[in-house]
């Protein structure tokens, strides 16, 4: 009863002109940076945040969330029209929903992809706001044992999860961690690994990293898959599912949803991770397993609906324990400590306007994208045709100006491209970049933890597992740990 | 191009790496009287890296992946476009944002699309006025000017 009394106050504050307006920018460069290849969302909310420096942080963090599930809705589109995926949640949809296309039902499969987006991203903000307040009053007895305990789950599952090698996650982490240790430590003051430069005194920008991590190797690889997309020419009339296809698609839909908000819940779930393993249940449920990658409407149903609710979901790590799951939450996390909020447990009872008004403006916003997406997907589409030539120079421009603008110095632009061609190189040799931006991001706040603890036990590191919580979450890192090794190559 | 041994590479890149950063964190202290120092992370992630790169070093050669480096035009535009683009930030501050983008723009639009000349210098001079209007002028992120300050 109080989670939907809060709604209504966030509703009063989400409805504002000036939020909705942000919402609906959000939501429509969402789905823009969806649709276009080389711009995801993790590089665009990082390249929003200098621009929103001197806004409200609540503009300003309801514009990027809206960026966040704008770009699922986008990244469907091409998915289904082009047979490329705008974002990586959005692969599996490209199996049934290119053939779909091919044999003529684009419109019905953009249409049930656009109405199972709606529906799991609405069920998962009601989910995010009946267990935000549980997990946070949960949260609000953790030392900092257990946050340390619970940021080293994060790795651990994202190490697992991303990438084919184990070795070469914990290598990206630890790539990660070592930048994020570059300037002047937080506690004595004393610089640390700035190799006697003035400039790396005041650390490595990660708005720089995440920019050119995320959008450097994009238009890198953009230059090897020569070939645009062709965009083939089909009847997008009949957007609406007949009762058969709704007959089809209701369960796929709700089981897509509660697999991806539990996938999202887990620190290191991810959109990709969720649509997988949907897909995966999907096919196995079925009577006829054997339609799946021939234009199953289901397999486009549930992944659909699996990475909108992933959004939602992950919201509760995030602002409750302070945990992104991931690349583009941790672009999120850099944005809301940028604004002066710490997520955390203390935040939901320190700014209840901000969570509430947040939450709600989710709701409306994922409705907005239902209705933007529908009557103008024809737009989206055409957009998938402007060449590269012209898209990709113009990219690397607004890298540098997103970069550039943080602070005024060519320094983090350097950094930038640095950090673009390293991540270009790292994706050729399959190292993931995803636990290096999370390392770099979380780093400073896993370093507070394990330093406030260890001096609790006198140095003594047994203290995570004499700590019961701290041993239980612990022992799931390991698990993650042993699962993910097994039949997965070391190397 | 395949390059064999992709993976030792890695590994004795990140052995590099991780002797760099523990030569300069050498002096940074881990533990006092049982409290952390400043040097537990930079050395706890110096380490990590050094044992995977190890452990990428020591790979056996059949476990070692090929990494796959485009070839001829690809690969040479790929190069060249890292390349431009250290030139591009190389020369903002010098012939500031405006002339550097529209130059930038132009050469790599003209490059991969195979425009003509007149073709990629006005999309290039577009996007750079469309950018300093829309960044500098309009949300006020200032730019640098470089010679026009």
């Amino acid at each position: 009863v109080e989670s939907i009394h809060h709604l209504f106050g966030g509703l009063a504050v989400a409805l504002q002109p000036t939020n909705l307006l942000f919402a609906l920018f959000g939501a429509v460069l969402g789905t823009l940076v969806g649709v276009l290849p080389g711009l995801g969302p993790t590089a665009t909310i990082a390249l929003l945040i200098p621009v929103t420096a001197g806004m409200d942080p609540l503009p300003a963090i309801i514009m990027m969330a809206g960026v966040y599930y704008g770009s699922m809705y986008g990244g469907s589109t091409t998915s289904i029209l082009i047979n490329t995926p705008g974002e990586a949640a959005t692969v599996m949809t490209c199996l049934d929903g290119y053939q779909m296309t091919l044999q003529g039902r684009a419109g019905v499969a953009l249409g049930i992809s656009a109405i199972s987006s709606f529906i799991a991203g609405s069920l998962s903000i009601v989910g995010l706001m009946f267990f935000a307040p549980v997990v946070a009053d949960l949260a609000l007895s953790f030392g900092p044992v257990e946050n340390f305990a619970l940021m080293f789950l994060g790795f651990t599952v994202v190490i697992s999860l991303a990438g084919k090698s184990l070795l070469k996650g914990v290598l990206s982490c630890s790539l990660g961690l070592i930048l994020a240790s570059i300037g002047l430590d937080e506690v004595q003051g004393s610089p640390r690994l700035s190799f006697g430069t003035a400039a790396l005194l005041n650390g490595v920008d990660f708005i720089a990293v995440v920019v050119g991590m995320f959008a450097i190797p994009e238009v890198l690889e953009g230059i090897e898959q020569s070939a645009t997309g062709t965009l083939i020419r089909t009847t997008l009339r009949g957007l609406f599912p007949t009762w058969q296809d709704w007959k089809a698609s209701c369960w796929p839909i709700l089981r897509g949803t509660a697999l991806g908000f539990g996938v999202g819940l887990v620190p290191g779930g991810s959109g990709t991770v969720a649509t997988f393993l949907t897909y995966d249940l999907e096919k196995k449920l079925s009577k006829h397993p054997e339609r799946f990658g021939k234009g199953a409407i289901e397999g486009v149903a549930g992944p659909e609906a699996a990475n909108n609710a992933v959004t939602g979901a992950s919201m509760i790590p995030l602002l409750t324990l302070g945990i992104p799951c991931g690349a583009v939450l941790a672009a999120l996390m850099g944005a809301l400590m940028i604004h002066g909020l710490r997520p955390g447990p203390l935040l939901l009872g320190s700014n209840p306007t901000f969570v509430w008004g947040l939450i709600a403006s989710m709701y409306i916003g994922n409705l907005m994208c239902l209705l933007l997406n529908l009557p103008l997907v024809g737009l989206w589409a055409r957009l998938t045709l402007i060449p590269k030539p012209i898209l990709g120079p113009a990219i690397l421009v607004l890298c540098f100006v997103g970069t550039y603008g943080v602070r005024n110095n060519m320094f983090d632009a350097w950094v930038m491209v640095s950090a673009g061609v390293a991540a270009y190189f790292m994706k050729k040799a399959e190292i993931p970049v995803v636990p290096l931006v999370l390392a770099l991001v979380v780093g400073p706040n896993l370093e507070t933890a394990l330093r406030q603890s260890l001096a609790m036990s006198k140095g003594n590191p047994l203290i995570f597992v004499t700590h019961p919580i701290s041993l239980v979450i612990m022992l799931l890192a390991a698990a993650s740990v042993i699962v993910s090794l097994r039949g997965r190559s070391r190397v | 191009v395949a390059v064999r041994n992709a993976n030792r590479i890695c590994g004795a890149v990140a052995l590099a790496v991780a002797a760099v950063v523990g030569w300069e964190a050498r002096n940074l202290v881990i533990l006092t009287a049982g409290v952390p120092g400043p040097g537990l992370l930079p050395k706890l992630a110096a380490l990590g890296t050094a044992l995977c790169g190890l452990g990428l070093l020591l790979s056996r050669p059949g476990e070692s992946r090929r990494l796959e480096w485009p070839a001829g035009d690809v690969g040479r535009k790929i190069v060249g476009s890292i390349a431009a683009l250290c030139v591009y930030v190389g020369l903002v501050p010098a012939t500031g944002f405006l002339l550097a983008t529209a130059l930038f723009t132009a050469g790599l639009t003209g490059w991969w699309g195979g425009y003509r000349w007149w073709v990629a210098v006005l999309i290039g001079v577009g996007a750079a006025v469309a950018m300093f209007v829309l960044f500098d002028l309009l949300l006020g992120a200032p730019l640098p000017r470089g010679l026009w300050s």
